[in-house]
């Protein structure tokens, strides 16, 4: 197994990325870590909103 | 001439001895040591650049994995002394989660850093690898799964206490004459109660 630097950026990428694919201990460990920033990992997951999530706001005709 | 004139620039073996060793950015205390303020940072100042997206996208269309662009961009923030390496390895989670939707939004295709080799060559040699067929057995492998599950199935045991169970007429159990009609659990008498 490689030790060094970018392997260690690789698995705090892939321990963030796919958190629910990990052991349960592991994936606690790292969700603790990042929920006790501001910025959690449901915050980030918001961040970048894309047109495609926006709510379609319903037009309304207007009764006269 | 051009080599000539690099090897002429070229630093002296031993110059870098002696130089200020606090010079360089990175011998010099962070700018940020916060997650959330480094963060706000790259948000707010470095990733809104107009030269940033159009570099990771010219990265990832020839076949750079975002996790080789990530980490370059991070290290290379450490060192400008913005950050810490500890503070960028947190980072770099959000960082590239922000960047795969960023991309995804582009529709532009990336190779994400955790493809298997096969995914990877059919990402660059551009080969679709479609989904994976069934494999078909040969003659002599299905003889001999048929002949495995005869043998599974003439193994079972019938009858018996640990047999598979076998269509019988139900067994009367004898019982004493001073019990028969009573249950498990023996019931007071009403006369004894009363």
């Amino acid at each position: 197994m490689k030790d060094n630097m970018f392997e260690a950026f690789r698995t705090a990428i892939y321990n963030y990325v796919y958190v629910d694919d990990l052991s349960p201990r592991v994936g606690m460990r790292v969700k603790d870590m990042h929920s006790k920033n501001y910025y959690d990992m449901d915050r980030v997951e918001n961040l970048v909103s894309t047109p495609s999530e926006e709510p379609m706001m319903e037009e309304d005709d207007g009764d006269i | 001439m051009a080599t000539f004139d690099k090897l002429i620039k070229a630093p002296i073996p031993g110059e870098n001895l002696t130089q200020d060793p606090k010079g360089k950015p990175w011998h010099r205390p962070p700018q940020h040591t916060n997650f959330d303020d480094a963060l706000e940072y790259l948000i707010d100042e470095v990733i809104p650049e107009k030269d940033f997206l159009p570099s990771v996208i010219v990265l990832v269309e020839k076949n750079l994995p975002l996790t080789s662009v990530v980490t370059t961009f991070l290290v290379g923030q450490t060192a400008k002394a913005k950050f810490s390496l500890d503070l960028s390895l947190m980072l770099a989670g959000p960082v590239y989660k922000m960047m795969t939707r960023i991309l995804d939004e582009f529709g532009v295709s990336y190779l994400t850093g955790f493809e298997s080799s096969e995914e990877f060559k059919a990402k660059v040699t551009g080969e679709d690898l479609g989904t994976p067929k069934p494999k078909k057995l040969t003659a002599a492998q299905e003889r001999e799964i048929q002949a495995i599950a005869e043998e599974v199935a003439a193994e079972i045991p019938e009858g018996g206490l640990m047999g598979a169970p076998v269509d019988e007429a139900p067994v009367d159990i004898p019982m004493d004459e001073e019990t028969e009609g009573e249950g498990l659990v023996p019931q007071p008498n009403e006369e004894e109660t009363a």
